[in-house]
């Protein structure tokens, strides 16, 4: 188990490297230098490069870069004057995540209960409600559902806010939008794994023995269909970070996804890049703390990894 | 068959065939390839004909669209006519209203339509009874055919006798007085429902026979751009899909064939690869190079690829032992020849529908790309392009972010349902 952990950090470890590398590399390669402007005159251009250190040969500068990663800083806005990158994301990130996790906790939760619910009305009625919610979601993107539902709850009925302020009703049709995708993700996924479970024969065994349908899900059903959810949860966590790009802009968040798009605007390559890293470990943490509580919580995977790997 | 008077069947009534070697090599049924097999499965699924049919009649329109409304009447995407912006599929010359003198009544609540044809004043009061009250009809500078560069002013005076039933009256026998005079003025009607006052120019509403879908906020055909759009989109989702499509086989066919260290290291660098989101490749290969659409369709060709170079591995993996690869190899067959003639084509299957599922996921990165800023430059159009303009002035002109969006849920509906379709009617479990 300690070695399937290790093995899983250091791959985390390694693919991080990966994306700082090429992230520096693309940097690298972006046409033409920030201060490329001819008004600018070479002394006052040879006192920006030093600052921002690059006048330094292509080596040093990447050693700096990955030091400084390592120590958390993301460097400097080439457009702004001393804003550092980490102090926007220290700024807005909290916001987004505010929406991210209430996204995250609602579509999983409902997605778990949808898939169960379809599996247990197998074509019945609620199945097929749930399976065209499912088609539904996965088909309609969040530039268009988010328009929408603002449109038909925000303004023609008028029963929710628009905008994000600090208000808990705000956060309702923005969290919702978010997390749809995942939420018709993860009941297709649970209804399938369900209705495996269901034709297993110890619930087989279990009704024969007398066993209420209630208590025959509960401590039956769902523990075993509830792991392969669980591994897609960490997949299901970036779709829900890359999404929140596109919410935070629809719904008017200052959060970092809607910075992030003002960036790429304004052409502030480097504000750009530090967050595209950010966001990129932030993922790949949450990819390894789901794969490591898989490892943790699944038995089969401890059994297998006791008897050699 | 006669039956004799006891009925029993005598042996004599029996005469015999003999073998006909001939007639028991003759096979009655058809035989069935693998695949038409499955293409008979997939005609029994009806949501999967259903979208393959909507999907033929989208790419036609793709085709055909733009061909139309230019054969017609010269549009293309990128025409503007700044002065026809705005319009809707259905078009009415109802002048447009506002209050230009009142004296008379309060009200708590002022609320014209889109465009000020017709307004309503909630909770009406009279304030006095003797006064002025005004309307302006019309706008010197509407050019469209919604108006007719005309301006009208309608006025009355109350005096302090009046009531509301009078008032109004007063306000009708105006306009129809004004409407004798000159009967481009087309009329305006007031109407009291409860504290609710309720003003409406009259027109003709029509079918908007040159821009059927309307325009948009330059003035652009919209018919012409989303069928243009569409075309862009069809495109770029496509041609990146035949791409990671040819990339992924090719890779996982190699890493799969040959097998040992260097599959290792393949499925190591795929691994890496995995980890890091479609989206942010996307984000930052379209930062560094140029935009355009051949950009959207090399970022997008190289972020799809390793699902399918995996799903090949494995089929290439539980193929490579089999009894055909072995004869092959026997008579002197190399990898390549083994790959793309043997194996390839006999996990064609999971492929297709990895294609199939691929094309919706491409459309919406395309959306998203475009969303985001790094999608198709200006004055070209695709789906995702117009759903964000439309998105923008959407409580204006709703018409501008539904149609499209209407095509771009299609799109992807169908193929999401056509790939369901094809994985199981190319399962070879469900065969019987």
């Amino acid at each position: 188990m300690v070695k399937f952990i290790l093995k899983r950090i250091a791959f985390a470890i390694i693919t991080i490297i990966c994306i700082a590398t090429i992230t520096f590399a693309l940097m690298k390669a972006l046409p033409g230098d920030p201060f490329h402007n001819p008004k600018l005159k070479p002394e006052m251009r040879q006192a920006l490069l030093q600052k921002y250190g690059l006048d330094q040969p292509i080596t040093t500068q990447y050693f700096k870069y990955m030091s400084n990663l390592a120590h958390g800083d993301l460097g400097l806005s080439y457009k702004y004057l001393n804003r550092p990158v980490s102090q926007v994301i220290k700024e807005s990130f909290p916001k987004s995540f505010a929406l991210g996790w209430r996204a995250m906790a609602y579509s999983a939760f409902f997605g778990v209960l949808f898939g169960i619910i379809a599996a247990l009305k197998h074509q019945k009625a609620p199945d097929y409600i749930i399976i065209f919610i499912s088609i539904v979601g996965v088909s309609v993107p969040s530039i268009v559902m988010g328009p929408l539902l603002a449109y038909y709850f925000g303004v023609t009925l008028g029963w929710l806010p628009v905008t994000v302020t600090d208000s808990q009703l705000s956060m309702i049709l923005p969290s919702f939008t978010l997390g749809l995708g995942t939420l018709a993700f993860v009941s297709r996924l649970m209804r399938s794994t369900t209705l495996e479970v269901l034709g297993q024969d110890y619930v087989q065994t279990a009704k024969a023995k007398g066993l209420s349908t209630s208590k025959i899900v509960w401590s039956h059903v769902i523990r075993n269909a509830i792991m392969p959810v669980v591994s897609v949860l960490g997949p299901a966590f970036a779709g829900i970070i890359t999404g929140s790009i596109v919410i935070e802009n629809v719904f008017a968040v200052a959060g970092l996804g809607g910075y992030f798009v003002t960036t790429i605007a304004d052409q502030d390559y480097s504000m750009t890049m530090g967050i595209t890293l950010f966001y990129a470990v932030l993922i790949i943490v949450s990819l390894l703390v789901v794969d490591i509580a898989y490892g943790l919580i699944d038995p089969r995977l401890k059994i297998s990894s006791k008897g050699g790997e | 068959m006669d039956k004799n008077e006891n009925g029993s069947i005598e042996k004599s009534q029996f005469e015999l065939v003999g073998k006909n070697l001939e007639a028991a090599q003759n096979i009655k049924r058809p035989s069935m390839s693998y695949l038409q097999d499955a293409f008979r499965r997939l005609k029994k699924n009806t949501p999967s004909v259903i979208s393959f049919w909507i999907l033929v009649v989208l790419i036609f329109m793709a085709i055909v669209g733009p061909m139309i409304s230019k054969g017609l009447y010269g549009h293309t995407y990128r025409t503007q006519h700044l002065s026809l912006q705005d319009q809707t599929s259905i078009l009415s010359n109802q002048r447009s209203l506002k209050l230009s003198s009142n004296s008379v009544f309060n009200y708590s609540k002022y609320k014209p339509n889109l465009r000020k044809t017709q307004i309503e004043f909630k909770k009406v009061e009279l304030k006095a009874q003797s006064g002025k009250l005004g309307f302006i009809i019309g706008d010197k500078s509407e050019a469209s055919y919604q108006g007719d560069l005309k301006e009208y002013k309608l006025e009355i005076n109350t005096t302090s006798a009046d009531n509301w039933d009078s008032i109004i009256t007063k306000l009708n026998a105006e306009a129809n007085n004004m409407l004798k005079k000159d009967p481009a003025f087309r009329g305006i009607t007031f109407k009291k429902s409860g504290s609710n006052l309720f003003v409406e120019t009259i027109g003709v509403k029509k079918f908007n026979s040159t821009y059927w879908l309307g325009t948009d906020d330059l003035g652009r055909d919209l018919w012409t751009r989303l069928w243009e759009g569409s075309r862009v989109s069809f495109i770029i989702a496509i041609v990146s899909v035949l791409f990671t499509g040819l990339f992924g086989v090719v890779y996982g066919g190699i890493s799969g064939y040959i097998g040992g260290t260097s599959d290792n290291i393949m499925m190591r660098i795929i691994e890496i690869l995995m980890v890091i989101p479609d989206m942010l490749y996307i984000m930052l290969l379209s930062i560094v190079m140029p935009r355009g659409i051949t950009t959207i369709t090399i970022v997008l060709a190289f972020t799809g690829w390793m699902g399918t170079a995996i799903l090949v591995r494995g089929e290439v993996l539980r193929l490579k032992h089999s009894e055909y690869v072995l004869a092959s190899q026997t008579l002197g067959a190399n990898a390549n020849r083994v790959i793309f003639k043997h194996l390839i084509p006999n996990c064609m299957g999971p492929i297709i529908v990895n294609m199939t599922m691929m094309i919706p996921r491409m459309i919406f990165a395309e959306a998203f790309l475009s969303f985001i800023g790094l999608g198709v430059p200006a004055p070209y159009a695709s789906l995702g392009v117009l759903v964000n303009d439309g998105a923008k002035i959407f409580y204006q002109y709703p018409h501008l972010l539904i149609i499209p969006s209407i095509v771009l849920c299609l799109i992807m509906l169908a193929f999401n349902i056509l790939g369901d379709g094809l994985r199981d009617a190319l399962d070879p479990k469900l065969r019987k």
